[in-house]
C-alpha cells in the first residue's frame, strides 16, 4: 500500500480575536457584589452562601441574585453590562 | 513527506495530513477523530465531491455556536460527511440538519454538553424519502440503510471534532446512548387521511425538511392485542408519562413514531393528527404525587418551577404542538416508539429546516 492525503477533521482556529482579561482592582470601598446562578437546584443557595462568606474579607455592601432561565444558556449582553454596572465582583460557574 | 506531517491545503482551508495507506484508520482513532468505528478516509477529491453535489464552497459558513466561539465551513463538514460515509447526493441534507443544529432555538451548546447524552436525533420528511435512498419501512429504526445511517452519523462527527463534543473534552455525557452513533427516523407516507410531518410543520409538501430534536434513545411501544382507539391512545399516553423521564411534567417535546397498526386504527376511526396530539397533551398531565412516588423530587428553580397548574397536574408537554408526530414502520404485530427530548424546552426546542437540493441533484 502507498500514502494517502486526508484532510483535517477538526475545527483549525483562525483569525482568533486576541482577548485581554479585564484589569484586577483592589476592593476597598462598599462592595456589591453579584451571583449569577445557573437555575440548577440549589445553585441560588450554594453561590448566596459563597458570597455571604465574602462579607468576613470584604465590605460587601450589597449582594445581588441574578438567575439564569437555563443552565444552558449564557446570559445575553444586555444582562452581561447591566451587572457590570452595577457590581464590583461577579461570581458565576457551577456544575451539576 | 513525513507521515503525519501537517501541511496547507493548496485547494482548501483545511489543513491535510498524508499516512501510510495501511495505517490511516488508526491514525485517526488515534487523534479521537472517530466515533469509536473506522471512517472513510477524506481524501481532498472525496470532499470536492461532497461540497459539489450541493453546490456550495468550501468556506461557506454554514453554523456558528457563539457559546464555543466556533463556525462549521462546509468544508469541515464535507469532510465528516465523507467520513460518516455519506453519499454526496445527502450532503444536502447533513447541510440542513447542521444548520437546524446551529439555530439559537435548538441550544447546541447545552445539548452537546449535557449529562443527560442527548442524540441529534433527525427526523426527516419529503416527498420521495425511497428515490434518496432513505428507509422508512420494515426497520425504520434499525440498521441497513446507508442514508439512514450516514446523514445522522456526520451531524455527530461534525459535533464531535468542529464542535468538541467529544467524551474527553465538551461532551460532559453521563451514559450517552447508542442514538449519539446515528439516528434518523424517516417518514413513511402517512395514510391518506394525514398530512406529512412537513406539511403539519407549516412547510410545502414539495419541500424535504429535516426536524432536529435533542433526544434519548427510541422507547418501543408495544400494543399488539388491543386494536382499538381507546386502546392505543392509553398506551402511547402511558409510554409518555415514564415518571423517571425527564421531562415529563416539565414540559417537553416528544417525537412519536406511529408504526403501521397504530396509524391505520387511528386514522381509519376519524383521528385526525391534531386531535391525537391535542389528547396526548392533555391526557400526559401528571400529578406531584404521581412523580413523588416514583422518588422524583419536585423542582422550583427559575429553569424548572414544577408548581402545578389550577387543576393540580404538571404538563408533560405544554403545547399539542410539542408532540410531533411521524409515521414510519411495515406491518407486524402493532408496535409504535416513543422518543422524548432530553429536557424541557427551556434547554432546547426542536428545529425544522428545508433541505436546499442542488438543482440538478434532486
Amino acid at each position: 500500500m502507498g500514502e494517502i492525503t486526508v484532510l483535517n477533521p477538526e475545527y483549525e482556529e483562525v483569525d482568533l480575536l486576541h482577548v485581554s482579561m479585564t484589569s484586577r482592582e483592589n476592593l476597598i470601598g462598599p462592595v456589591t457584589v453579584a451571583v449569577i446562578e445557573n437555575s440548577k437546584p440549589h445553585a441560588k443557595e450554594l453561590l448566596t452562601y459563597v458570597a455571604e462568606g465574602l462579607r468576613e474579607y470584604l465590605p460587601v455592601e450589597e449582594i445581588i441574585i441574578h438567575s439564569k432561565s437555563s443552565a444552558g444558556k449564557p446570559i445575553d449582553a444586555d444582562e452581561a453590562e447591566m451587572l457590570a454596572a452595577r457590581a464590583h465582583l461577579i461570581i458565576s460557574g457551577l456544575g451539576d | 513527506m513525513l507521515c503525519g506531517e501537517r501541511t496547507a491545503s493548496v485547494s482548501s482551508m483545511a489543513s491535510s495530513l498524508t499516512f501510510s495507506e495501511s495505517n490511516v484508520q488508526e491514525e485517526f482513532f488515534a487523534r479521537s477523530w472517530t466515533d469509536g468505528l473506522p471512517i472513510v478516509p477524506p481524501t481532498p477529491e472525496r470532499v470536492k465531491a461532497m461540497l459539489s453535489s450541493a453546490g456550495i464552497d468550501p468556506d461557506t459558513v454554514v453554523g456558528k455556536v457563539p457559546e464555543r466561539s466556533r463556525n462549521i465551513s462546509a468544508e469541515k463538514a464535507a469532510i465528516n460527511a465523507v467520513m460518516a460515509g455519506c453519499e454526496p447526493k445527502h450532503f444536502a441534507v447533513v447541510l440542513a440538519a447542521v444548520d437546524a443544529m446551529c439555530d439559537p432555538v435548538f441550544g447546541c451548546n447545552t445539548v452537546l454538553t449535557s449529562t443527560g447524552g442527548a442524540a441529534l436525533c433527525v427526523a426527516i420528511s419529503g416527498p420521495d424519502l425511497a428515490g434518496l435512498g432513505f428507509n422508512a419501512t420494515r426497520n425504520a429504526l434499525g440498521p441497513g440503510y446507508r442514508a439512514n445511517a450516514t446523514v445522522g452519523r456526520a451531524l455527530r462527527l461534525i459535533a464531535m471534532n468542529v464542535l468538541g463534543a467529544r467524551s474527553d473534552y465538551l461532551d460532559g455525557s453521563s451514559l450517552g446512548h447508542p442514538g449519539k452513533y446515528t439516528m434518523l427516523v424517516a417518514e413513511e407516507v402517512p395514510p391518506d387521511e394525514w398530512d406529512p410531518l412537513r406539511v403539519e410543520l407549516g412547510f410545502d409538501e414539495r419541500d424535504t425538511t429535516v426536524t432536529l430534536l435533542a433526544t434519548e434513545g427510541p422507547h418501543q411501544i408495544s400494543n399488539q392485542l388491543n386494536g382499538t382507539v381507546e386502546g392505543i391512545l392509553s398506551s402511547l399516553t402511558s409510554a409518555m408519562t415514564n415518571p423517571t423521564t425527564y421531562g415529563v411534567g416539565k414540559g417537553h417535546q416528544v417525537l412519536l413514531v406511529l408504526g403501521y397498526e397504530h396509524r391505520r386504527i387511528l386514522a381509519e376511526n376519524g383521528w385526525t393528527k391534531r386531535a391525537i396530539q391535542t389528547y396526548l397533551a392533555e391526557a400526559s398531565r401528571v400529578s406531584p404525587s404521581y412523580l413523588e412516588s416514583a422518588g422524583i423530587v419536585m423542582e422550583h428553580t427559575t429553569q424548572n418551577d414544577m408548581t402545578p397548574d389550577d387543576d393540580g397536574k404538571l404538563a408533560t408537554v405544554r403545547s399539542p404542538d410539542d408532540i410531533f408526530l411521524i409515521t414510519a414502520g411495515s406491518p407486524g404485530a402493532g408496535w409504535s416508539a416513543y422518543i422524548p427530548t432530553w429536557a424541557p424546552t427551556v434547554h432546547s426546542k426542536a428545529v425544522t429546516k428545508v433541505v436546499q437540493f442542488k438543482e440538478s441533484s434532486n
